[in-house]
């Protein structure tokens, strides 16, 4: 069976590593979970997906006049964002310790959205014109998607797992993964805003 | 990843047929194919050069039989051009689809095909650019 083409699309471009700031925002977004904590992070991921594709969805509907350098620009604030957060608090948020799982989805669905208008622009001229054909593709993409951060989630897992057998606690992983991701962050962003 | 996308509307009597590509990357490949030469699709050699590029990395064949790709229509825009064509009959196709796949070795053409019994998707890679649609 052939891989619906854009499952494949959403999947690779959540596993692109030629464009860090999904694979950075998923890594930073689960690095204060534990797997066992998976309504929360999957929760997130899954409000993520929908926040992004309906954000494609809509901006390749409506055309909305955006500006293309605020919205990537507003793409790397979401992950200083979120990696900032894990670094603030140490690696333990305190909404995490208090299940706060309605202002998380609330962010992940608002990132979404900010990640989804910046990748309309490079999928939106492409897409059918048959509203069946339409929504399948938005469909598949999302699944993609899911996909693809699933991976990241699964290896970030593993990691944490090994540095936990290592001696590492589950707060100074996170704490470590939330310092290298805002590092990271720091340099794209110091490329970005300072050019 | 770069991509193209196709969509066709399989009828009895002839298949309504759009691909729609990047204008940059369509550019590189016909100024590629011209030795170099700057491409502006916004030209008005721009439809033509456009036609003649689809035509020599499209081909249709129905069992044996050659068809013939009937340009009619282009509509350029900055983001992405869309070329408007049709072939005689319906399925079966065999299409050969090496659109932009000398320029991108990550290049994929997304086939959006809405045939008698259905819809249909399909890809071509560089690496197997054809297609059968039945």
């Amino acid at each position: 069976m052939n891989t619906p083409p854009f499952a494949e699309l959403g999947f690779y471009h959540i596993l692109d590593v030629a464009a860090w700031d999904h694979l950075l925002f998923v890594a930073a977004l689960i690095a204060p979970f534990a797997p066992r904590d998976y309504k929360l992070w999957l929760g997130a991921l899954t409000a993520f997906t929908l926040g992004h594709t309906a954000a494609m969805a809509g901006q390749v509907a409506l055309h909305l006049p955006l500006n293309e350098r605020l919205v990537e620009g507003s793409v790397l604030a979401t992950l200083l964002f979120t990696a900032g957060r894990v670094v603030w608090f140490k690696g333990a948020p305190k909404t995490s310790r208090r299940g706060w799982f309605g202002p998380e989805l609330a962010v992940a669905v608002a990132f979404g959205i900010v990640h989804g208008l910046a990748f309309a622009k490079d999928l939106g001229p492409l897409l059918p014109s048959d509203p069946g054909a339409l929504w399948a593709a938005w469909g598949w993409f999302a699944g993609g998607i899911e996909l693809g951060q699933l991976c990241v989630v699964a290896a970030v897992f593993v990691v944490r797992w090994m540095a936990s057998a290592r001696g590492f606690s589950p707060k100074d992983f996170a704490l470590s993964l939330g310092a290298l991701t805002l590092g990271i962050s720091l340099h794209l962003a110091s490329q970005w805003y300072l050019v | 990843m770069h991509l193209a996308s196709h969509e066709i509307s399989v009828g009895p009597k002839r298949s309504e047929w759009v691909v729609r590509l990047f204008t940059d990357d369509l550019e590189d490949a016909i100024s590629a194919s011209l030795g170099g030469t700057k491409v502006r699709l916004e030209r008005t050699e721009g439809r033509s050069q456009a036609e003649q590029y689809v035509r020599s990395k499209l081909t249709v064949y129905r069992g044996r039989k050659a068809l013939t790709l009937y340009m009619d229509g282009f509509t350029y825009q900055p983001d992405a051009v869309e070329i408007r064509m049709h072939v005689d009959g319906g399925l079966p196709l065999t299409v050969t689809d090496k659109l932009l796949h000398e320029r991108f070795e990550d290049q994929r053409n997304v086939y959006f095909v809405r045939g008698p019994k259905g819809r249909l998707d399909a890809v071509s890679t560089a690496s197997n650019p054809k297609i059968e649609l039945r």
